[in-house]
């Protein structure tokens, strides 16, 4: 490095020194370099201060950035996952049980239902009752599901018979009395 | 040291970086690509890349001269992506651009005296210019060190500081006046 660039580099760390600076010993350039290197650091200090886009959580950034999950965090989140399948399950078994008292009451449509159940006509309810056909719709998809449900059980009881002819057949080849 | 530990020590370190000079990155990128939005995506690509790289990481010098060392090799490249647009003047800027009246977090620095000012003192300098300044303010590298994170020899990083710090005069006697 030449003379000319140690000057230099000597003259910049003293006006963009970062430390106190006692300007008494700086000439007249290098002074007016460092005012212009303190006031371009005020401002860029206030816009430091300036409220603006939110820096990203460290956590969550590591929570991106990191596979490797500690064994702590990998137990809550397993815990977790178990309890939420548990209150589906208590869920399931809860709507099974009361979708099939109610669709025993669909089946039997609304006309047969018990003479104590039904709701007296003259006792307010019926004001709100809904006016459309809605509950006849249930009840003919009702009656279409316990058809289906029905053909399904033919087909299965013609089916098992089909299988206990067969064994009977398996049974009588292996003791050779065909 | 365990794995685990080794893990648990390299978070801590990450988070504490975060805290401690995640306001000196941004800003130095702020400063240097004088787009809030592209900033910030940046800082987090910094700190991505840091946390990628932590089992290479040796302590050696500053933190916050490694984290901008990093920033500032992030910005360079988008500087190259983006070559049209670093070469675009302010009006230029505002025709491709135009400012957001409702100051969304993406609107240029003009929203603000300050950030004005700073934007008027910044428009004075080349990019040249303002990266060594930005690198000796936010980072406090020597210049040696900054010579070498803009691969150019010493008296050229010399050469764009004085040049940076004389043209700042202009503004700095607009103030003053």
């Amino acid at each position: 490095m030449n003379d000319e660039s140690q000057d230099l580099l000597r003259q910049l760390e003293q006006a963009t020194s970062s430390g106190s600076v006692d300007r008494s010993t700086l000439d007249d350039e290098t002074a007016m370099l460092r005012e212009n290197w303190l006031a371009l650091g005020r401002l860029l200090q206030s816009t430091e201060e300036i409220p603006q886009v939110e820096m990203p959580q460290a956590e969550t950034l590591l929570l991106r950035t990191s596979v490797n999950v500690p064994q702590q965090s990998r137990r809550w989140v397993l815990g977790s996952v178990a309890a939420a399948v548990a209150a589906c399950l208590a869920w399931f078994v809860w709507s099974a049980t009361f979708s099939r008292n109610s669709h025993e009451e669909i089946i039997r449509g609304p006309e047969q239902q018990a003479p104590d159940q039904q709701i007296p006509e003259h006792d307010g309810l019926m004001d709100v009752a809904w006016d459309d056909d809605w509950d006849q719709s249930i009840y003919q998809t009702a009656l279409s599901l316990q058809q289906f449900h029905d053909e399904q059980r033919r087909r299965d009881s013609s089916l098992n018979q089909l299988q206990s002819e067969f064994v009977e057949f398996a049974r009588e080849v292996e003791s050779g009395s065909l | 040291m365990s794995t685990a530990s080794k893990q648990h020590t390299d978070e801590e370190r990450v988070i504490r970086w975060v805290t401690e000079h995640g306001d000196a990155v941004r800003g130095y990128l702020v400063g240097l690509i004088r787009r809030q939005d592209v900033a910030d995506d940046l800082v987090q690509e910094v700190y991505r890349r840091v946390w990628q790289a932590r089992d290479r990481y040796a302590e050696q010098g500053s933190p916050r001269a490694y984290l901008i060392r990093v920033a500032d090799r992030l910005a360079w490249d988008y500087f190259r992506r983006h070559q049209r647009e670093v070469t675009l003047d302010e009006v230029g800027w505002e025709e491709v651009e135009p400012p957001d009246r409702n100051g969304s977090p993406s609107s240029p620095l003009i929203d603000s005296e300050a950030k004005s000012e700073l934007a008027a003192a910044l428009d004075l300098l080349t990019i040249a210019q303002r990266r060594v300044l930005l690198l000796r303010y936010y980072s406090e590298m020597s210049f040696e060190e900054i010579a070498a994170a803009m691969e150019c020899p010493l008296s050229t990083a010399l050469s764009h500081c004085r040049r940076g710090l004389l043209a700042l005069r202009k503004i700095m006697s607009e103030n003053h006046s």
